[in-house]
């Protein structure tokens, strides 16, 4: 996957505060629902589906063309564990990403967090949900499709505001890529689901 | 890791194109580097990753530079950190920071059984490909047969997390996240940070 994680120096500290301070309420909620609901087999569960979300991104998803791509996996997560869930266990990701294999910054982990455990994990629980009407297949790839698409639009939208990238060069490059890797990401997503039968 | 925040906050402070600053900041990483006997060349090297991500930065050459050079120190600083505290210190550094007990507590099992389920990957893989000899089937299959592969890890790893509560049971865990006992912080490391922190300040004035 061309990697959504935004790197340290890209944004300016202002701009990477607000990430913070946009990822911090949302993220405090997730906590606060997955610890009301702790018993004993809760920390064991998120830390080893926090592990699968991570290795699981290591996994080579072929795309039309011969290339192939890595999971993002903010669908599967969502769709699997629920939104409050994913975004603990995405945020568990995102933060060893960030510190233990040099995958995003620090600073910028708060717009990460928003692009990949809140946007990616609420479009994607959203559009499951709305599209009650279609068969499954259709709403779970629709799900994971979605969600990689408006990460990537999020991602844009800031790397624009922060004069690094301007919309005109990011938006045609990074959507069209992110639209064949949404479909190997909607395909990874329905085969996985289909095993749990979720 | 206040410091490397304070460090990445002064790089994003750094002026489109103002090489002498960025100077300033890297003398003051490689003394850091020095002072704690880190290497700084594997560090800077491995930083080099970042460099493919600074393309979104064109095509002004001015701002490609100075995101780089941003995002390169950055990453060395980042990098040095868990050189310099270790997995497990780091863990310890997450708790005095005041992050939540439950989210220090799933990093530090998600980094506990990382190796084992990577390991457990890459025998599926091997088994898959083992499996898929011949000619090279579409692509929509194969991506499928991934996203199933995916699937059975993910039942996989729901076994093992089953297993690992039963052993965290045994030996009287009752559900609250525990973490190690934190020691202060030492009195030469402080001073040394502190010290660290007020060059970075300096470097303002270049």
């Amino acid at each position: 996957m061309l990697a959504l994680h935004i790197p340290d120096g890209f944004l300016p500290p202002g701009l990477a505060l607000l990430g913070w301070g946009l990822a911090l309420g949302p993220l405090l909620w997730a906590l606060h629902v997955a610890g009301r609901r702790l018993e004993d087999r809760t920390l064991p569960r998120m830390g080893l589906l926090a592990c699968f979300v991570l290795v699981a991104q290591g996994l080579q998803v072929p795309l039309p063309g011969g290339t192939s791509a890595h999971l993002q996996g903010s669908a599967l997560a969502a769709l699997a564990l629920g939104p409050s869930a994913a975004v603990v266990v995405l945020t568990a990701v995102i933060g060893i990403q960030a510190l233990v294999l040099g995958d995003g910054g620090l600073l910028t982990m708060g717009w990460n967090l928003v692009n990949m455990a809140l946007v990616g994990v609420f479009a994607a629980t959203l559009v499951e949900r709305l599209a009650q009407g279609l068969p499954r297949p259709a709403r779970v790839f629709g799900a994971a499709w979605l969600s990689v698409e408006l990460a990537t639009l999020a991602t844009c939208l800031e790397l624009a505001a922060a004069g690094t990238s301007p919309l005109a060069l990011s938006l045609p490059v990074m959507l069209t890529t992110q639209a064949l890797v949404g479909l190997g990401e909607g395909l990874v997503t329905l085969g996985a689901l289909r095993v749990l039968r979720v | 890791m206040l410091w490397v925040l304070a460090f990445q906050v002064a790089l994003g402070l750094v002026p489109l194109g103002h090489w002498v600053r960025f100077e300033g900041l890297a003398c003051v990483w490689l003394l850091v580097c020095i002072a704690t006997r880190r290497s700084p060349l594997p560090l800077l090297t491995r930083a080099l990753l970042v460099a493919p991500f600074t393309l979104a930065a064109l095509p002004d050459p001015l701002r490609l530079a100075t995101v780089f050079l941003r995002a390169w120190l950055g990453l060395a600083a980042t990098l040095w950190l868990l050189a310099w505290l270790g997995r497990d210190e780091l863990l310890r550094s997450l708790e005095r920071l005041g992050v939540p007990r439950l989210l220090v507590a799933t990093v530090a099992l998600t980094l506990r059984y990382f190796d084992v389920l990577q390991a457990e990957r890459e025998r599926m893989v091997t088994a898959r490909l083992a499996r898929s000899a011949g000619a090279p089937p579409a692509w929509t299959w194969r991506a499928r047969v991934t996203g199933e592969l995916a699937g059975s890890l993910l039942v996989r790893t729901q076994a093992r997390a089953e297993r690992v509560y039963q052993a965290m049971a045994s030996r009287g865990f009752d559900g609250r996240p525990l973490t190690a006992p934190t020691a202060p912080v030492a009195w030469g490391q402080a001073a040394g940070l502190a010290a660290a922190a007020a060059l970075l300040v300096a470097c303002q004035w270049l």
